[in-house]
């Protein structure tokens, strides 16, 4: 009943670990799976070490959190060599970054071995030169997704970010590259000031907004997306009950990604959205998740 | 939530240990740490030794700037964090190593009662670097071991639990991890409960840094059972905080 297809990967459930987030390891990402995934995307891997920024790295907020991790992650070259040795049950996308689109490229014929589809980080607001910086520019977004798609076979999806004034702009542009699927929406631009240091709390001052705060904003680029596009949408941001998960589908969303909810709620989240889905299709008379998909964009 | 708390004793406890109190009381499980800002100079995790009360041992920068700290400075906590200890046993043998001892400093004081006695062994370099606070109080026998031989057993914890493992029907255990993975090698995994530390960063189960076979220190964690870590990397390796894998 739960099961999905998306980007060309069949997944048992439509629910898919967030880049960063509780992601650094084989164990971890078997462990997400175990408590009910359907999919997992990496930690977003670059060409070389980083330990990411020092910190105060997170603030956590009434409804979310803020965070400048500064993209940890080991390199591809220590990724790709742990993880040639693992085997998984369930597919593994291997979120990558650049600074242009020849270290995407490269990166994805490297990593390709590992992943069963990649995702384009092009829309971390706090790294600069990364990220974000790419991901505002339809003309980047399309060489970037371009360059990937020529050199990896497997799935790619694009990760959008959400500061910027039309979501649907690097949108279309990722999909006239031929992206297969979209996904959005990474953190939001934010900062916050501790008034008795009188200063940023954050180490980078800025970092991204995330958890239950986000869910309206996100579902309104999932919404715009899903009409201006024919590519299949990855919804993200701020899901944390399944009635949050129901609203995304409605809105046109083919898969979920749950980030900050693993911390608020523990990886058991996923199992607890998953039930409450079925549930809801059940007592409604659905026989399937995808009679809900894009439902609300009717009429 | 960030909560700026100002110091109102701080003491030099042992060589290299400072003990920090602040000004308001924390609802806390003994096992728990909390996450301590010093603006402008980073915020690293720290075990509770009482609702008031971190040890905090000089072995950087961050820990060299809270040895600058004094009575009146302010520092920002937030927490407490993690999952702390399950009572259990009657019988129990206590076993610390270096500056482990604070979340057993805090099992001692506020767990005692659940418990009918107590053996502290209690390990450290030599003899002025044990922080001992007033566990006497909460403890029936002190057991100290130094590695030189200056005080105590000569030798290690591990070699006092070794022997002594038959008297005790429940071992809790913090310290370097070496020393962890030999308690929980003589005490085959069973009836122990272990602190164990990882490279912190969020400190809430976010951002994956504190990676323990599947498990997160800060969240399912610090305190685990045994048995919880049979088939992990403890007492193996470590990651670096770009998450690398290194040797312990
Ligand atoms: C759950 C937990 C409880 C702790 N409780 C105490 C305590 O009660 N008293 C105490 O003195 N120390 C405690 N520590 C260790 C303490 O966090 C480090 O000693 C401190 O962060 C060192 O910072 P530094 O800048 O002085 O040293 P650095 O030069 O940065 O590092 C020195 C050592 O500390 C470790 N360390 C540095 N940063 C971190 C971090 N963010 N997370 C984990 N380890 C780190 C490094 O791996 C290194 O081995 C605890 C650690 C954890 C994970
Ligand atoms: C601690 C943390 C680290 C993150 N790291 C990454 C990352 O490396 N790459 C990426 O594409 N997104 C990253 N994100 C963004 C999430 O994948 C997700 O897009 C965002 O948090 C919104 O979803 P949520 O509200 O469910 O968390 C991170 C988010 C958090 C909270
Ligand atoms: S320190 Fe971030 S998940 Fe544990």
């Amino acid at each position: 009943m739960l099961s999905i297809k998306v980007a060309k990967l069949k997944l048992e459930n439509p629910l898919i670990l967030a880049s960063g987030v509780a992601d650094m390891t084989p164990d971890l990402l078997r462990r997400a799976y175990k408590e009910g995934a359907g999919a997992v995307v990496t930690k977003s891997i670059g060409i070389e070490p980083r330990k990411g920024y020092d910190n105060p790295t997170i603030v956590e907020l009434p409804y979310g959190l803020i965070n400048a991790m500064g993209l940890p992650n080991p390199g591809w070259e220590a990724f790709y060599e742990e993880f040639k040795n693992e085997k998984f049950d369930f597919p593994v996308i291997v979120s990558i970054f650049g600074k242009d689109e020849r270290e995407f490229a490269f990166l994805a014929e490297k990593l390709s071995e590992v992943a069963d589809a990649f995702e384009l980080n092009l829309s971390c607001p706090h790294a600069k030169g990364y990220g974000m910086e790419i991901g505002q520019n339809p003309e980047m977004v399309y060489k970037v997704v371009k360059a990937v798609k020529d050199a990896t076979d497997k799935p790619v999806i694009a990760k959008l970010t959400p500061n910027i004034d039309d979501i649907t702009k690097i949108g279309l542009a990722a999909e006239k590259a031929g992206a297969d699927a979209v996904s959005a929406i990474n953190t939001i631009k934010a900062i916050a000031i501790d008034i008795y240091a009188r200063k940023p709390i954050l180490s980078n001052k800025v970092g991204g907004y995330s958890g239950p705060g986000v869910k309206p904003i996100a579902l309104r680029a999932v919404y715009d997306l899903a009409k201006a596009l024919d590519i299949d949408i990855i919804g993200i941001g701020g899901i944390t009950t399944w009635q949050d998960a129901v609203e995304f589908l409605m809105a046109g969303a083919k898969a979920l990604q749950i980030g900050t909810a693993v911390s608020l709620r523990g990886f058991k989240v996923f199992k607890e959205i998953n039930e409450g889905i079925e549930r809801f299709l059940n007592e409604e008379g659905f026989s399937s998740i995808d009679e809900i998909i894009g439902i609300a964009l009717e009429g | 939530m960030l909560l700026r708390v100002e110091l109102t004793e701080v003491w030099e406890e042992a060589r290299n240990i400072k003990a920090f109190r602040f000004n308001r009381k924390l609802d806390f499980v003994p096992g728990q740490f909390i996450m301590v800002w010093l603006p402008d100079f980073g915020e690293k995790p720290f075990s509770l030794a009482d609702e008031d009360l971190i040890l905090v041992k000089r072995v950087g920068a961050f820990t060299s700037k809270m040895f600058e700290l004094k009575e009146g400075d302010y520092i920002w906590i937030r927490g407490p964090y993690g999952k702390g200890f399950e009572p259990k046993g009657k019988n129990i043998g206590v076993i610390a190593g270096g500056i482990g001892i604070p979340p057993l400093y805090a099992l001692t004081k506020h767990y005692g009662n659940h418990f009918e006695r107590i053996t502290l062994i209690y390990g450290a370099r030599s003899k002025d670097e044990f922080a001992l606070l007033d566990i006497e109080n909460y403890v029936d026998e002190i057991i100290l071991t130094t590695d030189d031989g200056s005080l105590g057993v000569k030798g290690f914890p591990t070699d006092v639990l070794a022997e002594r493992k038959d008297e005790f029907d429940y071992v809790y255990t913090c310290g370097p991890e070496i020393m962890m993975a030999k308690v929980l090698e003589i005490m085959n995994f069973k009836n122990v409960q272990v602190s164990a530390e990882r490279y912190m960063k969020c400190g809430i189960g976010v951002c994956g840094s504190c990676a323990l076979g599947e498990y997160l220190v800060c969240r399912d964690g610090p305190v685990f059972y045994g048995e919880q870590l049979k088939n992990t990397e403890l007492g193996k390796f470590k990651r670096l905080p770009d998450g690398r894998i290194a040797r312990l």
